[in-house]
């Protein structure tokens, strides 16, 4: 991460919030009361400025998600967890491209780097991979040229392994990377468990999920970077668009994670009507399911709606134009008119069709 | 020929122990400082020991410096990876302290791709003042802290502290004050204007005091509650335990029983009870706020090697 000029208003700003916390807790008698239920807002404004300026820690760069979490910090063991093909890993390539100035070591056991690179390169430039390839393949220059750029510029900070090692070999590799950057990495993903050959001392041994998230605890335990682990969900606990839960996670693996993160498609839900199944092929839902952080709080039960690129797979908050409201109104005139425009037609008495 | 005022002021300007000083080698030489030598290049370039015990038995200090170090290809614990970036960092440090009303220098160090910071009080300044005062700086500023000197503020009779080698060494012309376009500065210009312009210590004190006080370090690794836990320990690492560091070096001797503990076939997490169990014994790292991280360091040195 390249250190840059701080300006005289950025200073003196600082220099004045330090005077303010100084006076802010001199005068702490004068400051609204918290109750059991009653939380002073300026306490949630600083909640808010902390998580979205995660200083020790790496975010998501997803606002919704980093409120609750306050950032992964080293020593975290994070699972992300989810069926397959729910979009794990487009949640660790859209944390990715939101902190391009965070050294990261990716262990990519699932996919080779190139297509990682791929993801990456077709998330940053809004085209999907497929066109990316199709244009490489006809010899345009400028997509040669898009891919180098983003590796070179947005990805610098990025380190991809994409052997299949065990644990031992992958702290070898964090080393490495350490003595390579100067420093040790801001974060460190596994992608995913259950690739992962043996346990922690030995990596020829059978491959077991509570065995090796226990070794990757451990792991965590002694880390200066957050281990931010993906997990593939039971198939009997996690069916495809399913709520998570803390008992979706295949073979256990919950009670050694810091932060639990779940990750569904609602389209994949069976009852969903055609409308909302089409709405939500542009969705991706994330739970916060398990989180330690002291403070840290949870998501309700169905989860945080984002917007999924359809093309890309990059992950954002929904724009106000994309939030679903048909078929979840706000207001009780919102429900109204939905009721009156969906109610089947109906012939009164009189002749009157309403 | 260096005129003798410049030499006087330059004393006054970087006094500290008057009986020993640090070499260039790295080293402490139990000798006065030849000042004139290190100036003059008639004697070898010297390091400073900041700390010195005054008549009300606290620990005192005339400046302070904060230390920047970039990676080069012997050193791998570093604060920047580029010059450019210590640069910048020094010059936001720099205009942070300005704006503090402390006027401060910087210097190209040893290694031509570091800097030193160094902020000159008028008179004898309690360490902790000038330590939490810098530490307040680096924090508005952003910048590394790992070595803001005077690195402690308690010392046993015994023990010196650390040194820091001092601008202006006549064999090595390069490691002189610069301002922020990186331009050298002349001895005499330097120490004039440096005179001219001593920090007040109430004016440390006063921003010292800004620095939030961190609380007691809560994180404490409990051995499993295992009579037999401490006999898993080879003999090396129970002898360690049992005498204490060797010269009172307690960084070498954590990270030797740390190694220890991994022969012992200890985990992480047992080998984190046995550093966090001599630490507290030794008082090394006690009330610093990076306590935890610094145990977690040298446990996964050990485990990496």
């Amino acid at each position: 991460m390249s250190v840059e000029p701080l300006t005289t208003d950025i200073i003196v700003g600082r220099l004045r919030a330090l005077d303010g916390t100084a006076s802010e807790q001199s005068s702490s008698e004068c400051r609204p009361v918290s109750g059991r239920y009653i939380r002073p807002l300026a306490d949630t404004a600083q909640s808010l400025l902390d998580a979205l300026q995660i200083r020790d820690g790496i975010g998501l760069g997803i606002a919704d998600l980093d409120v609750l979490t306050r950032g992964f910090r080293p020593t975290d063991l994070v699972t992300i967890t989810g069926f397959a093909h729910s979009g794990k890993t487009q949640v660790v390539n859209t944390m990715i491209l939101n902190n391009p100035e965070r050294k990261i070591l990716f262990f990519s056991l699932d996919d080779p780097a190139e297509m990682i690179l791929a993801k990456l390169v077709a998330m940053a430039t809004g085209q999907s991979a497929a066109t990316l390839e199709e244009r490489v393949r006809q010899g345009d220059p400028t997509a040669a040229e898009t891919i180098n750029k983003v590796a070179d510029e947005q990805l610098s900070n990025l380190a991809v392994v994409d052997d299949v090692i065990g644990m031992k070999a992958m702290q070898d590799a964090v080393a490495e990377a350490a003595a390579l950057w100067g420093q040790p990495p801001d974060a460190v993903i596994i992608d995913y468990l259950e690739m992962m050959p043996g346990d922690a001392m030995s990596d020829d041994a059978i491959a077991n999920v509570k065995a090796k998230a226990t070794d990757l605890k451990r792991w965590a335990k002694t880390a200066d970077y957050p281990l931010i682990v993906l997990h593939q969900g039971s198939r009997s606990n996690s069916r495809p668009g399913e709520p998570i839960t803390l008992l979706s996670m295949g073979y256990s693996g919950e009670q050694q994670s810091t932060i639990v993160i779940g990750v569904r498609r609602k389209r994949d839900l069976p009852s969903l009507e055609a409308w909302e199944r089409q709405h939500h092929d542009k969705t991706v839902t994330l739970h916060v399911v398990k989180n330690k952080r002291p403070g840290g709080r949870l998501t309700h039960y169905d989860g945080i709606d984002l917007h999924m690129d359809p093309t890309t797979g990059l992950i954002r908050a929904h724009e106000p134009s994309e939030a679903l409201t048909l078929g979840q109104p706000h207001t009780p005139a919102a429900r109204a008119y939905q009721q009156a425009q969906f109610a089947p037609a109906e012939q009164t008495p009189w002749g009157e069709v309403r | 020929m260096i005129p003798t005022s410049t030499i006087n002021k330059f004393v006054d300007l970087y006094y500290g122990r008057d009986d020993v000083h640090g070499t260039e080698e790295g080293g402490c030489k139990r000798q006065p400082p030849d000042w004139d030598g290190h100036l003059d290049g008639t004697g070898p370039p010297i390091g400073i020991y900041p700390l010195v015990r005054r008549e009300d038995g606290q620990l005192h200090v005339v400046w302070g410096c904060v230390d920047f170090d970039t990676v080069t290809p012997t050193k791998r614990t570093t604060d920047y990876l580029t010059e450019r970036d210590a640069h910048v960092a020094a010059c936001n440090l720099h205009a942070t302290l300005g704006q503090m009303g402390i006027v401060a220098h910087i210097e190209r160090t040893r290694s031509a791709v570091g800097r030193h910071v160094w902020v000159h009080a008028a008179t004898w300044t309690p360490a902790a003042d000038m330590r939490n005062m810098l530490l307040v700086a680096c924090k508005v500023a952003e910048t590394s802290t790992r070595e803001v000197n005077p690195k402690q503020t308690q010392l046993a009779d015994d023990q010196l502290g650390n040194y820091v080698r001092l601008p202006y060494p006549h064999h090595f012309p390069q490691r002189t004050i610069i301002n922020t376009n990186s331009a050298p500065i002349g001895l005499e210009t330097h120490v004039a204007y440096a005179c001219d312009n001593l920090t007040d210590p109430a004016l440390i004190a006063e921003w010292a005091a800004r620095l939030p006080t961190s609380p007691a370090p809560t994180l404490r690794y409990a051995p499993p509650p295992d009579e037999d836990f401490w006999q898993k320990l080879n003999g090396k690492a129970r002898m360690v335990l049992e005498e204490g560091p060797l010269q009172n070096d307690r960084s070498r001797a954590l990270m030797y029983l740390a190694g220890q503990c991994v022969r012992s076939g200890l985990t992480g997490h047992e080998a984190l009870a046995v550093i966090d169990h001599a630490a507290a014994r030794w008082g090394k790292f006690d009330g610093r706020p990076d306590r935890d991280h610094q145990l977690r360091t040298i446990v996964q040195k050990a485990y990496l090697s």
